[in-house]
């Protein structure tokens, strides 16, 4: 019995990448989906997943800008009746150090932090209160980074020893197991903004349980992307290619995670870094909220 | 106790509570302090301590949230005494914002937190890095929340809170790039990560101003919290979370193994 199958999502960045694999698989697995991105090629993506044999609308959107959500929001519930899944997955990247000027940091803040952190708010400000009113729960899954996850998994419990680049002293200013959180010196108003996607996700997720709306978060390390292409000029060594992993991959955990349905994990944050493999990890206890605060009511 | 001469310090948000307390025992240590606050009676609070205080502590009114205001606390500071090496990200507003509020409440709670705790630490601190880091001497502190640490007995955020948690939160980028960042050039960033304590904004939750219900005798106090942050520019350690709960002992604890120092 499939949850997803049926029920009507909003994918936002969903032009290319992840956003774009996250689309096609839940079309496969069923659902409506509603599509955006500021790239015009939105609106083919939807055509493509209509081949799926279920119903997909697009629109051109900034998620950074209010009236923007809102045209899709509103919109996808004049074309589907209801939303029950969100996927807040629409971000872009950018190099800024602690000593920028003001103008260069304003002009980050204003892409950087608007789109990250502000695009998954209203998302998330404008669906919420839709959901809560069908009164059928839901699942809102947030798009982060492993920058601000440690890998997690002591050395002695790693299944990947042998080859984790983690396990390299060489990569990081810091050594030893686990690997400490993945951010570096010179990305902090991307990392900040992603940072401060848990207070969603935790905030949401306590304030959401009695509606039964799920709201958990994936952290992506390196995946085979857009952006990621995008910050390799487009032309990445064979070697730094093979060793990112594949968006179609995270996908089908995202069908996964759906599929655990409304007693499933909530408020986690999943960590996908590179050299481990791509799969529903067993859930873990939570770290920064009580279990009694988000376990799901049935 | 004079171990800070010499030192300039800026503190955002002194007007009261723990900003006050911070403003206090830096000029106590001997540092000159800019204090700043959105609040007018800064300036009281400022010659109050300036009295009492081998520092020289300079008040002003200044809202964080606006750039031309961050410009004019940082020529103030440079005029008035000298370029800051001590910075304490201390200003801060709190609100309780539900989640299905209406779409316009949504949007000005968006502004009203995001802009003083998120985008005015962010400015004030860009505009104080360069010279702590040409001069190769700098203390950050940021003040954050202890939502951002694992939970303890005293529990996590309240639910609506989302905006003022994510602001907290997003701190923890900046302490973890700044320190790495700038860790050769002897400029250290860290975070007090605080529970409930004694201030006028814990107080301006209740009508009357009194401590909120099941608080009253278990809040932490400034005055400790202020000893805190000396110990913790004395210790010399950056990139760290460091936690203060209600109802454990206010001590700064042995520094945490590098995958836990942000994490918790």
């Amino acid at each position: 019995m499939s949850f997803i199958k049926g029920k009507n999502a909003i994918v936002t960045g969903a032009a290319v990448g992840l956003g774009n694999a996250y689309a096609k698989a839940l079309a496969s697995a069923g659902a409506n989906v509603a599509v955006c991105d500021v790239r015009e090629e939105v609106h083919e993506v939807a055509s493509t997943l209509e081949k799926s044999g279920i119903k997909s609308v697009a629109w051109t959107a900034d998620v950074g800008l209010p009236d923007d959500v809102r045209t899709v929001v509103d919109g996808t519930v004049d074309a589907f009746g209801s939303i029950d899944i969100l996927i807040n997955n629409a971000g872009v990247f950018g190099a800024s150090v602690a000593d920028d000027d003001l103008d260069k940091t304003l002009d980050d803040y204003e892409r950087i932090v608007r789109t990250n952190l502000k695009g998954e708010f209203l998302f998330g400000r404008a669906v919420i209160p839709i959901m809560i009113s069908q009164g059928t729960g839901g699942e809102i899954v947030n798009i982060a980074t492993d920058h601000h996850v440690t890998c997690g998994t002591p050395n002695h419990l790693c299944p990947n020893l042998p080859t984790c680049p983690w396990n390299n002293p060489d990569i990081d200013q810091f050594q030893g197991p686990p690997r400490p959180t993945g951010g570096g010196d010179s990305m902090d108003l991307y990392d900040a903004s992603k940072w401060a996607i848990n207070g969603l996700t935790f905030g949401w997720a306590k304030a959401l349980k009695e509606y039964g709306i799920r709201v958990n978060a994936f952290c992506m390390g390196a995946t085979d992307s857009f952006m990621l292409r995008s910050f390799h000029g487009f032309d990445p060594s064979p070697e730094t290619l093979s060793s990112w992993m594949s968006a179609n991959d995270n996908a089908a955990v995202l069908i996964e995670l759906l599929e655990e349905g409304p007693q499933g994990r909530n408020a986690e944050n999943m960590n996908f870094c590179v050299g481990r493999p791509v799969k529903l990890e067993p859930s873990l206890d939570p770290i920064y909220v009580m279990k009694e605060d988000i376990n799901v009511v049935s | 106790m004079s171990f800070l001469k010499n030192r300039t310090a800026i503190v955002s948000g002194a007007a009261q509570g723990l900003g006050e307390a911070f403003a206090l025992r830096l000029a106590q240590a001997g540092a000159d302090v800019l204090a700043f606050d959105i609040q007018p009676k800064i300036l009281e609070v400022a010659r109050t301590i300036d009295m009492d205080s081998p520092g020289k502590v300079i008040g002003l009114i200044a809202d964080i949230s606006k750039r031309s205001e961050v410009e004019r606390i940082i020529s103030t500071v440079t005029r008035e005494l000298s370029p800051a090496s001590i910075l304490i990200n201390n200003a801060g507003v709190w609100k309780e914002t539900l989640v299905d509020s209406s779409w316009l409440q949504a949007l000005d709670d968006w502004d009203y937190l995001i802009e003083t705790n998120f985008k005015g630490l962010l400015m004030l601190s860009r505009a104080c890095i360069p010279s702590m880091k040409e001069h190769k001497l700098g203390d950050i502190i940021n003040i954050s929340s202890y939502y951002v640490l694992p939970a303890r007995k005293s529990g996590t955020n309240p639910g609506n809170t989302d905006l003022y948690n994510a602001s907290k939160w997003g701190i923890n980028g900046f302490t973890d790039a700044w320190s790495k960042y700038l860790r050769d050039y002897n400029v250290r960033v860290n975070a007090l990560c605080m529970g409930a304590t004694d201030t006028a904004m814990l107080r301006g939750l209740t009508e009357d101003g009194s401590l909120p219900a099941g608080l009253e005798g278990k809040v932490m106090q400034s005055s400790e919290i202020a000893d805190l942050m000396i110990e913790l520019i004395k210790d010399g350690r950056t990139g760290e979370n460091i936690g203060a709960w209600v109802g454990e002992p206010v001590r700064l604890e042995e520094p945490r193994p590098a995958h836990k120092r942000i994490t918790g």
